[in-house]
């Protein structure tokens, strides 16, 4: 069933942004290497200043150190330059701060392999999936969601995961346009993408809280933080689409 | 709104035009030196000939003080402030052209970065290099992987690098 065993076999990465996560990322890669070896792992080190990189270098993953922090747009870019580069097939997002889970990547692979999707999002509130939210973060989860269904014209339950596959296709674009915005980045890349006409599937997946590095969610800081996301998409609406570029499909 | 006849006196006239023909001479100065880029500069530039024209022909202001209604230092007010005003946005787009292209080419340098250790790591057996080069980042070639049942075909899937 898993990607691998098919006759050809997609070339899958899978990119792991992190800043400070000494203490959790290893647990991530190491779940990354008990349930999806067939999958190639690259870290991309935001100019951590704790030993993040080498954490991540004696777990023999490939490791990409930006010289500066760049924050979470800047570091999926590089990611998804270096799957540009190497040729991947498919590219997945997965956080090294322990909330995602390495067993949930094959589905999610899957349906960009299948060419049901171009990309393919892991969302924590999908039908028959809980995730405790506190509810003002709940409430503003709901209006962004409801911001970023009506601008794609299809339901995203939960655009702020950063839980997601994406084909080829989209890593040509990615790579040459990511939202830098500060934690805006994943619904931001969502509407992205849907202007670009890429097609956007949600799976469900269930997520653990954190267990280590900083949270990003703090009631004031959450609210105004979901603003900003919300004017960020707004934004977005009235930029000019991207330029469809030949190389990009290639 | 009468317009009242303000005679100003020689070191009135004078300090104006002076200020503006500073602000003027210090711009192309640095233009010169090449420390100001002429993208930036214009605005500089289009903000000192109009200081010295006000300077030059106090009664213009007078002129755009009757039109809008209000005291002269008010109007002197507006002008300087939103002169100002646009020094600054142009500023913030610069900075922000600025910081995209650091992103960019961060990115770039770290990617680079990776491709030499590849190399590194591929050309020299580890213990060779350790003469030649002075300390550079342990390469992950160069790392006994901990977990090779899992991550041995991991470097060998790598591409070969283009």
């Amino acid at each position: 069933m898993g990607p691998a065993t098919e006759q050809v076999k997609p070339r899958v990465l899978v990119i792991v942004p992190a800043y400070n996560e000494a203490e959790s990322i290893g647990d991530a890669l190491d779940s990354l290497a008990a349930h999806a070896p067939w999958a190639d792992v690259v870290v991309v080190d935001d100019a951590s200043r704790d030993a993040t990189a080498a954490v991540a270098r004696a777990r023999g993953c490939a490791v990409v150190q930006l010289p500066c922090n760049l924050g979470v747009g800047g570091a999926m870019q590089t990611g998804y330059l270096y799957a540009w580069e190497n040729g991947y097939d498919v590219a997945v997002q997965f956080d090294g701060d322990g909330q995602h889970r390495a067993l949930l990547i094959e589905p999610l692979v899957e349906e960009v392999v299948s060419g049901r999707a171009d990309v393919a999002l892991g969302s924590r509130l999908l039908d028959g999936v809980r995730f405790r939210f506190h509810p003002l973060r709940f409430i503003g989860c709901w209006l962004l969601s409801g911001l970023v269904s009506a601008i794609t014209r299809q339901r995203i339950t939960d655009p702020t995961s950063g839980f997601r596959a994406v084909s080829r296709g989209v890593t040509g674009f990615f790579r040459q346009h990511y939202p830098q915005s500060y934690l805006g980045d994943t619904a931001e890349a969502l509407v992205w993408a849907a202007r670009q006409k890429f097609r956007i599937i949600e799976i469900p997946v269930r997520m653990r809280q954190r267990t280590g590095g900083e949270s990003a969610v703090d009631s004031i800081k959450g609210i105004w933080r979901t603003g900003c996301i919300m004017l960020a998409v707004l934004m977005d609406c009235l930029e000019p689409k991207f330029p469809d570029e030949p190389e990009v499909t290639a | 709104m009468i317009a009242q006849a303000m005679e100003f006196s020689p070191a009135q006239r004078l300090v104006p035009v002076i200020a503006a023909l500073v602000v003027m001479t210090f711009t192309l100065e640095l233009i010169r030196r090449r420390k100001l880029r002429e993208e930036y500069a214009i605005l500089w530039i289009a903000g000192s000939v109009a200081f010295l024209v006000f300077a030059a022909w106090p009664k213009l202001l007078f002129r755009i003080r009757d039109y809008l209604g209000v005291y002269y230092l008010t109007t002197v007010f507006i002008l300087a402030f939103t002169f100002l005003c646009l020094v600054i946005i142009g500023l913030s787009a610069a900075l922000s052209r600025r910081a995209d292209e650091t992103c960019r080419l961060a990115q770039q340098v770290a990617l680079l970065e990776k491709r030499l250790a590849d190399l590194d790591s591929k050309q020299a057996p580890p213990q060779a290099k350790s003469e030649s080069a002075p300390s550079p980042p342990p390469s992950p070639g160069a790392l006994p992987p901990k977990r090779t049942k899992d991550r041995k075909d991991h470097g060998a899937a790598r591409p070969p690098i283009a």
